[in-house]
């Protein structure tokens, strides 16, 4: 079956789905704040999407600056069922991240990280837990050498893998391994699959380069097309398996694989559920959505006044339809895809999954 | 008429998401996935005896805090005052002692202090997030207002 065939109950749910993120920008909940942490990486990875180093020309904000940002938010979301998630760089590179992590927590708000493990020792995970840690997502790129390659170092692997065997023995902490696929690991995913079951983890989050950051200089990293349809249908099939969770990442609208390769029906909530504050202040909406898509600066603007009267290209998408979206059929249901895959300055369209599905499905068939 | 909007939309949002859920795609509209999780918490509780430093008889309704609780002193002075959703960790809370008792009766200065619970040991836990309870007596004098 194509991509583009996308079978009637399907379309059913597409379009009920459609008239609920309709009332959700309506409702425009903030209910997901990322905080760039730090710029500073103690990694070089080929792919990266932020524009991190190993000394950040941006120093990394004081706590009590983005502490000061959440309470000017506190009162319109509901702290309990708004989650905040410390990126980078790489934030555990900041020592002092348990002390923004417990000040969220006497407020209400449950916390995360994104890792790519280096430091996660048990030491650092118990102080962190300290602190009131509730959720962890760690990067692993595929097996030693695909990893070690990616992420340009010899010890990442091996810290990957400690960090991620760590996380099954933790009680109910909610943790995600995420895979970034390429066409080095592509032919590791059952390899990685089997390994990540063997160490514990429950759910497996796959992405795919899109060309922002780092990556925008390596085409290469990008699957060919033919890959890229038998991702999918990679995805679809472990799913299937339930041996592990899986999911492919927030970014892009499926065609027919909507459901099979994802537990959730597309939707990029940038902008709409989800805010960022960037390592300058800068207000976004997702933390790889810079240039034109910043709202306002926490140096220079409220929060909530930011939240409540901006964010407008988030919540009405309609500027999304040119170029390849104009006569799209399935824009309905996709909306421009996400909104990190738009150019940051010229606002067009610069990947398609659907289309580039379908160029696999052609290919395949010759 | 804000909330009120609101509020349609977001009923008519729940029975989308009953619908997706007959459906088979119900995890669509899940607002927050996977975010509510739990966390380390655990159970403070600060109890003792609030007496006159100049009688050493016991004083009753005297108002006690402890971060979001409040007692009062029962006829023999004592109180018990808990923080419910405290950190499993060492931790300093301000105990707040507030003489309201009526003007007719001798007056007592306030009291501002703090407890600190050093590598605490806490019992009742479930293994999971919750870790358990743990408890400190603290017996004050009020000095009586000049």
């Amino acid at each position: 079956m194509s991509v583009l065939n996308i079978p009637l109950k399907k379309r059913i749910a597409l379009n009920l789905f459609s008239r609920f993120k309709k009332n959700e920008y309506k409702l425009h909940k903030l209910n997901y704040i990322f905080w760039e942490a730090t710029l500073r990486c103690n990694l070089n990875c080929i792919h990266c999407g932020s524009d991190c180093k190993r000394e950040a020309g941006v120093p990394d904000m004081p706590v009590a600056d983005f502490l000061r940002a959440i309470d000017e938010v506190q009162e319109i979301v509901s702290p309990n069922e708004t989650m905040i998630v410390f990126t980078g760089g790489e934030a555990l590179v900041r020592r002092d991240l348990e002390v923004a992590g417990l000040a969220l927590h006497k407020r209400g708000f449950p916390w995360g990280i994104v890792t790519n493990g280096m430091l996660l020792d048990k030491k650092r995970l118990d102080s962190l837990l300290g602190a009131g840690l509730r959720a962890v997502t760690v990067s692993f790129d595929g097996m030693e050498e695909s990893h070690n390659w990616l992420r340009g170092s010899a010890k990442s692997y091996a810290n990957a893998l400690n960090a991620i065997k760590l996380l099954p023995q933790v009680p109910d902490l909610v943790y995600d391994v995420v895979t970034c696929v390429n066409q080095k690991n592509f032919h590791e995913l059952n390899e990685i699959k089997e390994l990540l079951i063997a160490c514990g983890v429950k759910q497996w989050r796959l992405f795919t380069v899109f060309p922002i950051g780092r990556a925008a200089e390596h085409p290469e990293l990008q699957l060919e097309p033919e890959e890229f349809k038998t991702l999918f249908d990679f995805l679809a099939a472990t799913k299937k398996e339930g041996r592990i969770g899986i999911n492919y990442g927030c970014e892009g609208f499926l065609g027919s694989y909507e459901g099979e390769a994802r537990d959730n029906l597309f939707f990029c909530k940038a902008g709409v559920n989800v805010a960022s504050i960037l390592a300058d202040g800068s207000i976004s909406a997702c933390p790889n959505l810079r240039a034109n898509f910043i709202q306002g600066n926490i140096y220079r603007d409220n929060f909530r006044e930011v939240w409540e009267s901006r964010y407008s290209i988030f919540r009405d998408r309609s500027w999304t339809k040119t170029g390849l979206c104009a006569d799209c059929k399935f824009f309905k249901y996709c909306e421009g895809n996400g909104m990190h895959l738009r150019d940051e300055r010229t606002g067009e369209l610069l990947f398609c999954h659907l289309k580039r599905i379908n160029e696999g499905e052609s290919a395949l068939k010759k | 008429m804000k909330l009120v909007k609101s509020g349609f939309l977001n009923g008519v949002n729940l029975l989308i998401g009953a619908l997706l859920a007959v459906l088979g795609f119900g995890a669509s509209c899940e607002r927050i996935a996977r975010c509510e999780y739990g966390t380390p918490s655990a159970k403070f509780i600060v109890s003792g005896q609030v007496k006159s430093a100049e009688t050493n008889l016991p004083l009753q309704n005297v108002r006690v805090v402890m971060k979001n609780d409040t007692t009062y002193t029962n006829a023999a002075g004592e109180y018990e005052v808990e923080d419910r959703a405290g950190m499993p960790i060492t931790s300093t809370y301000t105990l707040k002692f507030r003489d309201i008792r009526e003007e007719s009766l001798k007056q007592y200065s306030d009291l501002d202090t703090a407890i600190e619970f050093k590598n605490p040991v806490f019992t009742g836990g479930d293994n999971h997030w919750y870790k358990g309870e743990t408890e400190k007596d603290f017996d004050v004098k009020l000095k009586p207002k000049r």
